[in-house]
This record gives C-alpha cells, sequence and structure tokens, in this order.
C-alpha cells in the first residue's frame, strides 16, 4: 500500500522540523519518552535505562495502545518497534507523521536490510537502530534528538485527488474554495487516507482519532462522516471518496479505483 | 561484543542494584522460555514460528548471550541452515540458552 499511498499523495511540509540545524543547549532531562516494543525484556531494560536517565518513560507492548497514550499524554520523543503484534510498526510510523509530524522517532528494528531501514526513514523516522543494540546506543540518541530544537509546521499539505488538505490549519480547497474542517474532521479524513482502500470500523476511527473506545459501539461517527462527505464529495449522496461497507465501517477510495 | 557480566556490571553502574536486580530475574523467565519455544518449534520443522521466536530474541540478546547464541539466532531468524543442520541446532541452541542462564545466576550470586 505504500507504493500506492504515494502515487497520489503529495506532502507539503512548509517550515518542517530542522533537526540537527537548530541546536539548542537545552537539558534533556524529565523528558517524557514512549517505547513502544512487544519484546518484554528489551521493554523492560530500555524503560529502566531510560528512567535511571532521568526521563519519563511509557512502555506500550502493542501498537494498539498508542491512540490512547497520545491523547493522555505529552511525549517529547517516540521509540519504535518495527515489528509488533497486529498493525506493524510501519503503519504506526505513518500514523506518527499524520497526527505529530514534528514528534522525534527512533526506530528500533532486527531488520537489518538496507531496504528496509531506508523505508523507516523515508517514512519520517530520524534514526534507525538495528537489534541487537547496546542500551548506551540509545541513551546517546535519545539525548542527541531531545537536544534539538524541533519546529511545529506552519503547514502541511495533503493533496488528494480533485482537492487538497491542510492538516494544520484544518481546511480544505477544493475548486478555488477554501471549506474549513473540524480538528476531528481533518483527523478522521486523514486517517481514511492513510488507510485508503481498507475500510475502518466506526470504533476503529474513533479509537485512532480520539483514543476511545465505545461499548456499546456507537454510531456518532457517522455524524462526522456525513459533514466531511458534503465537504469533499461532488455529490454527497454518492460518495466516491468514502464509501459505506455494509457491517465493515467505511473506506476511503482513491481517485483511480473510483467506480461510478 | 562484551560479555554478559560486563554489560550486567554496566547495567549496575548506570540503573542500579534494584532495577538490575529485576532485569536479571526477568531474564531468566525469558531465557526458559524463548529456549523452549525455539526448540519446540525447530523440533516439529516449523521453521517460520522458529525464525519469529528467534527474532523476538535478538533484541535483547547482547544483555545476556554470547556472540556464539547471537549468531546462531539470526541463522535461524533468516532461515540460514539446511535441514540436516537442524540436528546440530537443536543441540547448539540449547547449550548456549544454559550458558547464558548460568552466566546470569553466577553474576546474581556475586552479587546478593
Amino acid at each position: 500500500m505504500t507504493s500506492y499511498f504515494k502515487m497520489f499523495f503529495r506532502l507539503q511540509c512548509q517550515g518542517e522540523a530542522v533537526l540537527g540545524v537548530n541546536t539548542v543547549l537545552n537539558s534533556t532531562a524529565q523528558k517524557r519518552l514512549l517505547v513502544v516494543e512487544d519484546d518484554e525484556l528489551l521493554s523492560q531494560t530500555l524503560t529502566s535505562s531510560l528512567s535511571s536517565h532521568g526521563h519519563d518513560v511509557e512502555a506500550l507492548l502493542t501498537g494498539e495502545d498508542i491512540p490512547r497514550a497520545m491523547e493522555r499524554s505529552n511525549f517529547q520523543l517516540i521509540i519504535l518497534d518495527l515489528q509488533l503484534p497486529g498493525r506493524s510498526g510501519l503503519y504506526w510510523l505513518k500514523w506518527f507523521k499524520n497526527y505529530y509530524a514534528s514528534l522525534p522517532i527512533i526506530i528500533i528494528s532486527a531488520r537489518t536490510k538496507p531496504e528496509q531501514r531506508v523505508e523507516g526513514l523515508q517514512e519520517g523516522a530520524l534514526d534507525y537502530l538495528v537489534k541487537p543494540f547496546h542500551y548506551q546506543e540509545l541513551l546517546i540518541k535519545v539525548d542527541y534528538f531531545l537536544k534539538q530544537k524541533v519546529q511545529e509546521p506552519e503547514s502541511s499539505i495533503l493533496t488528494i485527488g480533485d482537492f487538497t488538505l491542510d492538516t494544520v490549519n484544518h481546511f480544505i480547497l477544493k475548486g478555488g474554495i477554501q471549506i474549513p474542517l473540524t480538528a476531528l474532521e481533518c483527523k478522521i479524513l486523514q486517517l481514511l487516507a492513510l488507510n485508503a482502500g481498507t475500510p475502518l470500523s466506526r470504533e476503529e476511527l474513533m479509537w485512532q482519532t480520539l483514543g476511545i473506545r465505545y461499548v456499546p459501539s456507537n454510531r456518532s461517527i457517522d455524524t462526522h462522516i456525513n459533514r466531511i462527505r458534503n465537504k469533499i464529495e461532488t455529490v454527497a449522496s454518492e460518495p466516491a471518496y468514502i464509501r459505506t461497507v455494509r457491517g465493515r465501517g467505511y473506506c476511503f477510495y482513491l481517485p483511480n479505483s473510483v467506480q461510478t | 561484543m562484551t560479555s554478559c557480566s560486563e554489560n550486567l556490571d554496566d547495567y549496575l553502574a548506570s540503573m542500579g542494584e534494584k532495577e538490575t536486580l529485576e532485569i536479571v530475574h526477568f531474564s531468566l523467565a525469558y531465557i526458559a522460555q524463548r529456549n523452549r519455544e525455539i526448540s519446540d518449534a525447530l523440533l516439529s520443522s516449523q521453521k517460520k514460528l522458529a525464525a519469529d521466536y528467534a527474532h523476538k530474541a535478538t533484541g535483547s540478546v547482547r544483555l545476556y548471550g554470547t556472540p556464539k547464541l547471537e549468531a546462531l539466532l539470526s541463522q535461524v531468524r533468516g532461515n540460514d541452515y539446511r535441514d540436516n543442520e537442524i540436528e546440530k541446532l537443536q543441540s547448539d541452541l540449547p547449550s548456549e540458552f544454559t550458558l547464558a542462564t548460568n552466566s546470569l545466576k553466577q553474576w546474581l550470586a556475586n552479587h546478593q
């Protein structure tokens, strides 16, 4: 799906993080870090070593818990394993870049092939540490990246079919007209686009955008979807981009796969 | 690659005794589990499963293992062996895991 995604989406970040350029000498102490690693021993070791180094660390054994953790806390750096149960670390890397574009991410992985490392870096990771590694290697990298000045992007534009989406300022531009979105509508649209071609359930949409699991199932997401359709579809009652998939949820279709 | 005891001494200096002892105790159970999983998978000729378990064990092998164990895990992870080498792997891997266990126990004995 990676190449499929890249064919239709063009990410234009203006004012991107200028890591490695504007180094500042701020203290790296007491930074909040998120470790996503399914190997319990490695996770515990990393958590202990980072904590003893003065960081406040939260560890997750699965990527599925990331949205909730991100809603709860403000992390300054993410350490992400690529091979996770369920959705892969690469998916979560794209998810982070979708919603937290300037957040530094270090990948840790036993995948050693150069193309695998390149893929992780191309998707926005700052560094790629090959397992097994010595914990001090990671500490040095963490300290280095925490000392960099991170600038929030002024805008981030996704080009999707016949419209563009500004994910920072929350609006779409369609036919020369600027149409505002709410923050949640923007997040939902980003998530649908990230998963283009794959149906997402209502629960998954709420979980990955708000970190909230509704039990029993809640259909409030339908209201948001209808509002988004009214803004992006040419004919909202005959949606080309966001289709309802009976019994599954919603699926985002890219322009060349739209069947009218 | 430094030895297991050198690595643990590093941790001890960096993290303190309580954290390091916790990790060592956790490692002992972890090593036994990984040894069992990989051995069972090799015994039942489930190469993919053995590779997955070896992949999982790779991340922390430098904490407790020898260079030989790291090389063996890499071999299993990459399916880099012939069928007639499985028997040797089934013998070498448990030996290395046992060495790692003994090394951790020795370290514990010296620090408790």
